[in-house]
């Protein structure tokens, strides 16, 4: 049961964090790139600079980042692979239903980052989805016109300005920051639907949601990790780039 | 004075006839011009179709397909400016023969990360929404619709005198030039860009392996 105690550490934890991570900076400086050479292609995308992330802990990261990997492969992908038996229509409805759960608290996230209309959009797709679409299992919301667009708290602390802190791969939860580690863990405590479940439910759900998450994902962590001269980095930099795309859109 | 009014009264009427056909032949041709003139959006819709046609074949066969498909993208992409994007003005102090290896070993880099995902292929299809354009460089948005999601695609794409061509593509957002100039910025800084050019042929030699 999460108590109200609990909800109050946690949001201390988070404006503790927000404090901690002050304002900074993720975007790279851009150094003067001018060239009269003709032929060279100065590619310099002034509107959307090359977004970097600090990695103090890149040692701890690297083992985190290995152990997760392995987590992946012996355990996570065969049931995932096994998972495959059920028809792919069926555990696109399994993967509704968890994404369904979800809404409420992204609805939250998005109002506390005074994007009201996405708010309300969220909580409609959630009234909607958990009664014509049955629990959540069918998605009548996105035919309606409203589409899927999770806000999550590390989204919100972005639009306070909070920076990532720094970067952090965490075992069993994968690539993250300081702030959106955080962001996460108050988003799964505080959302409503998991209100009155054991933290062993909630982490079971999230277990499983995941496995189906997987198991519709056709091989693409393999094929960027096997083809990466150094994956770390590979998905480092994705992943940087990914969070940031959502915080600006 | 009948004549004469007569005489005006055809002269202006086979004037404006003539000023009337003539901005029609001037719209059509100037409208037939803006019609060839290729757009961004035009260059990624042909290649993406002719792409997707290959996939929709109801004998797709990924194996047998795979160099078809290969030489479409190939002939999409710009990869002398995709190469020296991801390197950056660095890219000056190489010499010919190790820029032609980089780009060389870039786009077969590319093609076993990304290509490799067409295997997977089953009814995903394309939705194009939004083109821009500034001067010589352009993008379009576009989106990978799945059964359960959209998936962001933005093609970014240089003008040549031969037309557009993509130099870069964001996946949800993570730039593909970015995340390769990351992952290779490091090396590059310690080994240079031999180190570099070793480490991107072992790798390759092991996905063949």
């Amino acid at each position: 049961m999460l108590r109200a105690t609990t909800l109050r550490r946690l949001l201390t934890l988070t404006l503790l964090v927000a404090g901690l991570c002050g304002t900074v900076a993720s975007r790279a400086a851009q150094d003067g790139k001018d060239t009269k050479d003709e032929e060279f292609f100065d590619y310099d995308d002034k509107e959307a600079p090359a977004v970097t992330i600090a990695d103090p802990l890149e040692s701890f990261n690297r083992a985190s980042f290995a152990f997760n990997d392995q987590l992946y492969r012996i355990v996570l992908k065969p049931v995932a692979r096994g998972l495959r038996i059920l028809p792919e229509p069926v555990r696109t409805s399994f993967s509704n239903f968890f994404s369904n759960l979800g809404a409420p608290i992204s609805a939250i996230s998005a109002l506390l980052a005074g994007e009201p209309v996405n708010a309300a959009s969220e909580l409609g797709r959630f009234l909607l989805n958990s009664t014509a679409g049955l629990l959540g299992f069918f998605d009548p919301a996105t035919e309606v016109g409203l589409v899927k667009d999770e806000e999550d708290l590390g989204q919100t602390m972005a639009s306070y300005g909070i920076g990532h802190g720094f970067y952090l791969v965490v075992p069993f939860y994968g690539s993250s920051s300081l702030r959106d580690f955080t962001g996460g863990l108050a988003t799964s405590a505080l959302n409503p639907v998991f209100r009155n479940l054991e933290t062993g439910e909630v982490i079971g759900i999230t277990a499983i949601s995941t496995e189906v998450t997987i198991s519709l994902d056709k091989d693409t962590y393999e094929a960027f990790y096997e083809s990466a001269i150094d994956p770390y980095l590979f998905f480092r930099s994705a992943w940087v780039q990914n969070r940031e795309g959502k915080i600006n859109q | 004075m009948p004549r004469l009014s007569l005489f005006v009264h055809r002269y202006t009427r086979n004037l404006l006839l003539t000023l009337g056909l003539l901005l029609q032949l001037l719209g059509t041709a100037s409208f037939s011009q803006a019609a060839d003139e290729p757009t961004p959006l035009a260059a990624v819709k042909v290649e993406v179709d002719k792409v997707l046609g290959i996939l929709r074949k109801p004998d797709y066969n990924f194996d047998r397909d795979k160099s078809a498909i290969s030489a479409e993208i190939r002939r999409a992409f710009d990869d002398v400016a995709m190469a020296q994007s991801v390197i950056g003005l660095e890219w000056k102090n190489f010499n010919p023969t190790q820029q032609t290896e980089f780009k060389d070993l870039l786009l077969q880099t590319v093609e076993n990360t990304y290509i490799g995902r067409l295997k997977a292929y089953t009814n995903e299809s394309v939705q194009f929404r939004k083109e821009e354009v500034k001067g010589t460089i352009g993008s379009v948005e576009t989106f990978i619709v799945t059964s359960t999601k959209e998936i962001p695609v933005k093609y970014k794409l240089r003008k040549r005198s031969d037309g557009w061509f993509i130099y870069d593509v964001d996946i949800e957002n993570a730039s593909m030039v970015n995340t390769y100039r990351d992952m290779y910025r490091p090396t590059l800084g310690k080994e240079g860009i031999d180190g570099l050019l070793k480490q991107m042929k072992a790798k390759l030699a092991e996905l063949k392996g």
